[in-house]
């Protein structure tokens, strides 16, 4: 087992009144899943998958990550988690401006402690991977949404993840883009084992997924979809 | 990478980081001004002291007799009193040697004219002069204290016609008669490059003049140079030298012993220059404050443009200490690089003021890693604040 999620409660402060968002949440996820998580806005599927992601430690209920607990880690253990466990892909992608695309993709090998010098090989197979090769000395303001997507995708993939957190990752894109993304993370999923998390609206994505989650007020329901 | 991070998020926005580090240039080239300055200062002090006579360290003792007239009638300094003055703790030696800018005065009459001229005093052993006429002034002259004198030219010819018609003529001196034994030509007012003392108008046997115008007057020792050994405190020997001579000295009856401490009035000066430069110092360190409050300002604005990056790399793996580290070192960044264009742009200044001083400046090693160290300390000091507001960030916040 992955991913396990035992009796989730998520409550968020909104001035002296605690807003409860995730209500007893369980949840498991099998390493190759592709996961779809559906739900209205307001739901609590982006609250769940940073939770899922380690970005947010602050819950009550038990996360087993590979049958150990992650509720009691401290931040830089966390960060570590994200790190060398995890790949993000957000709907407005997260790149950084100043830097270039090479240097974007290649932040997550640096703070794994990899020397600079020795990440020039793995970048570049990681933006061929993802069809832009010939981008990396670009700026993400000079890309296209389906380009900086890519890059966003080669920098969720360049630690080797066990698992790949996608909020939304086609929520701004047309039907044509949409679907060249979706083709890489399922292409990922199908060739390469990789676990992927998807939060999307679009219910014609559910295809490319092997399970479908339901998220309604801070409540979860799984099911398996048929291929 | 922390390096590369902090240095493109620098170059991204240079004109604010030129003008943040503007402000450390400023503060740190006017210290290193203000110090150069003052060492050059303080080691041209040291070294004026020290110049002559060895490296020791020397106090001018002197008398000042409460009544003029009755100076010189007895020494100031007697020999027992040298003896003692040498055994003083600290003391390495004395020198009772004169000022060579001693001069002795005659009044000569020519014609009706009374005429101060300056006389040389000779015991027949100097160098044999170019004589017009006459002959020079001998031993025999001097051991029998005769009145004789040798005049210029000018004043022979004046008075005599010619310097022939002179020799073996009169001349009143001091109210006494003396006979002209030689001519030297007329003076030329020049320097007598040898010791450098002017010409003197009259030569007279030096016995004669002590026996004539000295009466039992032997020459007045009035003021003596003592040297103090290496590592005794000048100002303690001067004054254990002033406590003995007026107590002990030989004229104490008649006036006052005092020391003219060269060290002491060059320290004064010092003090006055030290001073001067910790006051500008401080003042120079205040603008350093206030541009370590611009570099505050300065990270505090980066940090909160900068919200989104931060949640990026935190995502992506960055712990809270390795942001805290990014902000830092940009901010230590700017003072360092600003402390180390400061620093030129001192010496730079300072050297260009030096040249309207009498002294170089002079910059040491400890002045130098100062420079490195409160520059880099500043960085630090100013950045610590916005750089842990940076890490602490929520990530969950950020990225909504
Ligand atoms: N940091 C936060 N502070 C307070 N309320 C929040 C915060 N993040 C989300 N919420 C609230 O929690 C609820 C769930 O949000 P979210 O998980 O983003 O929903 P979804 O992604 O399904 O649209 C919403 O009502 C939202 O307003
Ligand atoms: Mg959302």
């Amino acid at each position: 087992m992955l991913i396990e999620l035992q009796n989730i409660d998520k409550y968020y402060p909104v001035g002296r009144e605690k807003l409860q968002v995730l209500h007893g949440v369980n949840l498991q996820i099998e390493q190759g899943e592709f996961v779809g998580i559906m739900g209205p806005s307001g739901s609590g599927k982006s609250t769940l998958v940073n939770i899922l992601g380690f970005l947010d430690s602050k819950y009550e209920g038990k996360y087993l990550f590979e049958g150990h607990s992650v509720s009691g880690l401290s931040d830089s253990e966390l960060s570590h988690m994200r790190n060398r466990t995890v790949g993000f892909v957000f709907q407005d992608f997260h790149l950084i401006d100043a830097a270039t695309v090479f240097e974007n993709v290649q932040m997550p090998l640096l703070y794994a402690g990899i020397p600079s010098k020795k990440t020039a090989g793995a970048v570049a197979q990681a933006l061929e991977r993802v069809g832009i090769g010939d981008k990396s000395k670009q700026r993400p303001n000079q890309l296209s949404g389906g380009q900086k997507q890519r890059v966003a995708i080669a920098r969720a993939l360049i630690n080797q993840p066990r698992f790949i957190i996608a909020d939304e990752p086609t929520g701004a894109m047309d039907t044509k883009t949409s679907a060249s993304i979706m083709e890489i993370l399922s292409d990922l999923n199908k060739n390469e084992q990789v676990t992927v998390v998807m939060v999307t609206h679009d219910p014609t994505l559910l295809k490319y997924c092997t399970h479908q989650i339901k998220v309604v007020d801070g409540v979860v329901q799984k099911g398996t979809l048929k291929p | 990478m922390l390096l590369r991070a902090a240095l493109q998020s620098l170059w991204n926005n240079k004109r604010r980081t030129i003008l943040t580090m503007l402000g450390i240039v400023i503060g740190i080239a006017s210290v290193i001004a203000i110090i150069s300055i003052g060492k050059g200062f303080q080691r041209e002090t040291v070294s004026s002291l020290t110049s002559s006579e060895s490296d020791k360290m020397s106090v001018a003792a002197y008398f000042i007799p409460d009544n003029m007239n009755q100076s010189n009638r007895s020494e100031a300094f007697s020999p027992k009193n040298l003896a003692d003055i040498k055994r003083i703790d600290g003391v390495d030696s004395v020198s009772t040697q004169q000022s060579t800018q001693t001069y002795y005065t005659v009044n000569i009459k020519v014609d009706d004219a009374v005429i101060s001229s300056t006389a040389d005093l000779l015991d027949g052993s100097e160098q044999q002069k170019i004589l017009v006429a006459g002959s020079d002034i001998d031993r025999a002259d001097n051991a029998g204290k005769k009145k004789v004198v040798i005049i210029r030219q000018n004043t022979a010819e004046k008075m005599y016609g010619s310097a022939q018609n002179a020799i073996g003529k009169g001349i009143d001196v001091n109210g006494i008669k003396f006979y002209i034994k030689g001519v030297v030509p007329a003076s030329s007012m020049q320097m007598i490059s040898f010791n450098m003392n002017f010409e003197k108008d009259v030569l007279i046997p030096k016995a004669t003049y002590q026996q004539y115008f000295e009466k039992n007057k032997k020459q007045a020792l009035t003021e003596i140079t003592v040297f103090v050994k290496p590592n005794y405190s000048v100002k303690a020997v001067s004054d254990d030298l002033v406590e003995y001579l007026n107590k002990n000295g030989n004229s104490r009856q008649m006036g006052t012993y005092g020391v003219l401490d060269m060290s002491q009035m060059m320290q004064a000066i010092g003090s006055v220059i030290n001073g001067l430069t910790y006051f500008i110092s401080a003042i120079a360190g205040i603008s350093l404050l206030i541009a370590g409050v611009g570099v505050m300002n300065m990270m505090y604005i980066s940090v909160s443009e900068r919200t989104k990056e931060i949640g990026i790399r935190r995502a992506m793996g960055a712990t809270k200490g390795s942001i805290q580290s990014q902000f830092l070192l940009e901010g230590v960044l700017v003072t360092f690089s600003g402390g180390m264009i400061g620093y030129l742009f001192g010496i730079l200044v300072a050297s260009l003021i030096a040249k309207l001083l009498p002294f170089g400046i002079y910059i040491d090693i400890p002045t130098t890693i100062m420079t490195i160290v409160v520059s880099i300390l500043i960085g630090v000091v100013f950045s610590v604040m916005p750089a842990k507001a940076a890490a602490k960030k929520d990530v969950i916040d950020i990225l909504r």
